[in-house]
């Protein structure tokens, strides 16, 4: 029986508690000249227990930062710099074999499309008891009473004669419940969902989210949700890291991100939200043009082509992710910050 | 007031389910259930629901993609089925635009070909003089007319939208069914997309059928709402009411759902949930559709088929189909769970 071990508190950002920490990460796709850069310089800490909200919009490299922390690259992809670390070992000069091991008990994924996840042929019973006999050298009789209790736990109805089910006889927020089962029925330290709910429907999605949240807590896992969506990691992280074109742009508590944003992306996209919950504001304020592509980098900052408070700097150099003046780890890669953390504070401040 | 542009009566679609070697109809599949609603000239009906709640299948009868199995539809005061008996086809004055664009668009044709093609396919244009059609059609949604030269997997996702929008302008519709046209594309196109819509609308007077599943969008663009479940229309009216005070317990879930971009709030707030699967289409229960889910439910509603009515005291326009929602604990609980969502 798995130990329920209750987490720590949240300790914010600081990284010697972390059970899972990506360093200065680089992914690059293709060689020499030909060679794209698709995540720079990227680093990411979640501690025991804690849930690290990843957003960005597709391209800004979030998907491909966690495929190569459990090695999942495509052909053609590959790590350039940094390290990948698992309560302090490092997975990214394991084996691909080692790296097998650690897939599952280590790191854990579930991903947005449960349907392409799951094997079509197989019933939910098999495909969840595979890796348990193979890998966890469980008898047969086992694994079926430990997917049962896991269904259960999933709350999926009936756990005992979903077994015998197929993918396609489930709904979509079933084959989601099943998915998360699986993920974390070898008791994963970290559990990765990339985009868990985009394809669920509304109702759907927030059960989803709160059954990971609750599974998280209870079960003392660190969580990493990715998405493109700050309302879903409103309800569930401790803290956000922001990404842009491949890069972290801001990081910090939940809270105090929604409160006082100070990249003026992040500003940017919470404003496009809380437009949408105004009825007063006929028009929309989007975000204008489109996000960089990565095959032409923008010199200086990626984001200064969309940028309200662009200045001459911007288009020259790329800031550093440096902390706040103000004190308070709230890290922020922009060259106008403290003049744009002073007025969004006071801009947002004031409205929410 | 001038008769609604688009009017649907008691309209209902059913597919066949085909069993064994020979294909029998086994039986019918209710994908929309008697459902009525108006859209006025110019405005838009945003049309809510999960999926497999028939918004989509509505939205495509509205247009003759799919048979009416029952009803009739008015499009600018013409009978739909009368009009393709006259002509063998629908005249041009509605179109539609998918959720997908990549999908939408012939992979192996330039923009340009896709957009001439419909101008020739409609013998509204030839040669030159539909090259420089396209070419506006490309002003009309924002895109550089040297895009026109691209193939389609060359083009963002907000781009291919603009593409399938142009397309679907082409014919110069004076209504357009938008069947989740946004929720694909990321939240700064998003608004992007929402804003060409808007503009063409007002400019066009053109009118709306957005259906979706983003209440938050819905909310920023329709002048009222329709809320479907299980094929069958759970509450309608204008906007801010349904928004502000929701009559029906599901239109309350749904909105009880959606993330509140406030953590405060959003960690805090009261839910209205839903409690199980939704209906099956191909053996409908007797009753509400939304018996099973629902927090509510008595007797009543696995006996009888509620139908639609106003509230006393409210809005006369404002109608939900529910046994139960003038009841004070039913009110009580929407209306807590209604202030939670409002931030």
């Amino acid at each position: 029986m798995m130990m329920f071990t209750k987490p720590h508190p949240a300790q914010t950002i600081c990284s010697s508690d972390a059970v899972f920490e990506v360093k200065d990460l680089g992914v690059a796709y293709g060689r020499d000249a030909a060679s794209v850069q698709v995540v720079n310089d990227v680093s990411l800490s979640v501690g025991r227990g804690e849930a690290l909200g990843v957003v960005g919009e597709s391209g800004c490299g979030k998907s491909q930062t966690m495929l190569a922390a459990l090695g999942l690259l495509p052909r053609g992809g590959r790590i350039t710099s940094g390290q990948v670390l698992l309560e302090g070992r490092n997975l990214v000069d394991l084996s691909p074999r080692e790296m097998r091991a650690v897939r599952g008990s280590g790191i854990a994924l579930i991903s947005q499309d449960a349907l392409t996840s799951l094997n079509p042929a197989m019933t939910i019973g098999t495909q969840m008891a595979e890796p348990m006999i193979h890998y966890g050298g469980m008898s047969r009789s086992a694994a079926r009473t430990r997917c049962i209790e896991l269904l259960d736990l999933v709350g999926i109805p009936g756990a005992a004669t979903r077994l015998a089910s197929y993918p396609h006889e489930l709904s979509g927020g079933m084959r989601q419940r099943a998915l998360i089962a699986m993920a974390i029925s070898a008791n994963p330290k970290v559990l990765i969902a990339d985009e868990p709910t985009t394809a669920l429907d509304v109702t759907t999605q927030s059960q989803i989210l709160r059954l990971i949240d609750s599974l998280r807590k209870e079960l003392g896992m660190a969580l990493i949700l990715i998405t493109h969506d700050l309302g879903v990691v409103a309800g569930v992280a401790d803290r956000v890291a922001v990404l842009y074109a491949g890069r972290v742009v801001e990081t910090a508590e939940t809270e105090t991100l929604f409160a006082s944003p100070r990249h003026p992306y992040t500003k940017a996209l919470l404003d496009t939200i809380s437009q949408l919950e105004d009825e007063v504001s006929e028009r929309l304020n989007p975000i204008p043009g489109l996000p960089p592509d990565p095959r032409n980098p923008v010199q200086g900052c990626p984001f200064n082509p969309r940028c309200d408070y662009v200045r001459e700097v911007c288009r020259a150099d790329l800031p550093a992710l440096a902390d706040s003046v103000e004190g308070g780890r709230h890290p922020v890669r922009c060259h106008v910050d403290p003049f744009v953390g002073l007025s969004l504070t006071m801009a947002s401040g004031g409205a929410r | 007031m001038s008769a609604p542009a688009i009017q649907l009566k008691d309209v209902s679609v059913r597919f066949p389910i085909r069993k064994g070697i020979l294909r029998r109809v086994a039986g019918e599949v209710h994908a929309v259930d008697s459902v009525s609603f108006d859209i006025a000239e110019g405005e838009t009906v945003g049309l809510v629901g999960e999926s497999g709640s028939g918004k989509s299948t509505t939205g495509r009868a509205l247009i003759g993609l799919a048979p009416l199995a029952g009803g009739t539809v008015e499009c600018f005061g013409r009978d739909l089925r009368a009009l393709r008996q006259a002509h063998g086809a629908l005249p041009r004055m509605s179109q539609i635009v998918f959720q997908d664009p990549y999908a939408s668009l012939n992979p192996r044709m330039t923009i340009g070909e896709t957009l001439k093609e419909v101008l020739e396919v409609h013998e509204l244009a030839k040669g030159h003089d539909a090259d420089q059609r396209v070419g506006r059609l490309l002003d009309d949604v924002g895109l550089r007319r040297d895009l026109a030269e691209r193939y389609p997997h060359a083009l963002s996702g907000g781009q291919r939208q603009r593409v399938a929008i142009a397309r679907a302008l082409a014919i110069e519709p004076k209504f357009i069914v938008l069947d989740e046209v946004v929720s694909a594309l990321d939240v700064s196109i998003q608004g992007q997309i929402v804003n060409l819509l808007q503009d063409l609308q007002q400019d066009r007077g053109l009118t709306y059928l957005f259906i979706t599943h983003d209440l938050s969008i819905v909310r920023h663009v329709s002048h009222s709402i329709v809320v479907m479940y299980g094929g069958q229309i759970m509450e309608k009216g204008p906007r801010k009411s349904i928004f502000s005070a929701p009559l029906h317990p599901y239109t309350s879930a749904l909105l009880s759902a959606v993330p509140v971009p406030n953590p405060r709030i959003e960690r805090m707030r009261p839910r209205i949930d839903v409690r199980s699967e939704p209906p099956d289409p191909s053996a409908p229960l007797p009753g509400c559709r939304f018996q099973k889910s629902c927090l509510f439910a008595t007797e009543i509603c696995r006996t009888s088929r509620p139908q639609l009515r106003s509230m006393t005291g409210r809005d006369p326009d404002h109608l939900a189909a529910c046994h139960h929602m003038q009841e004070p604990h039913v009110r009580e609980a929407l209306s807590r769970a209604a202030q939670g969502a409002v931030s």
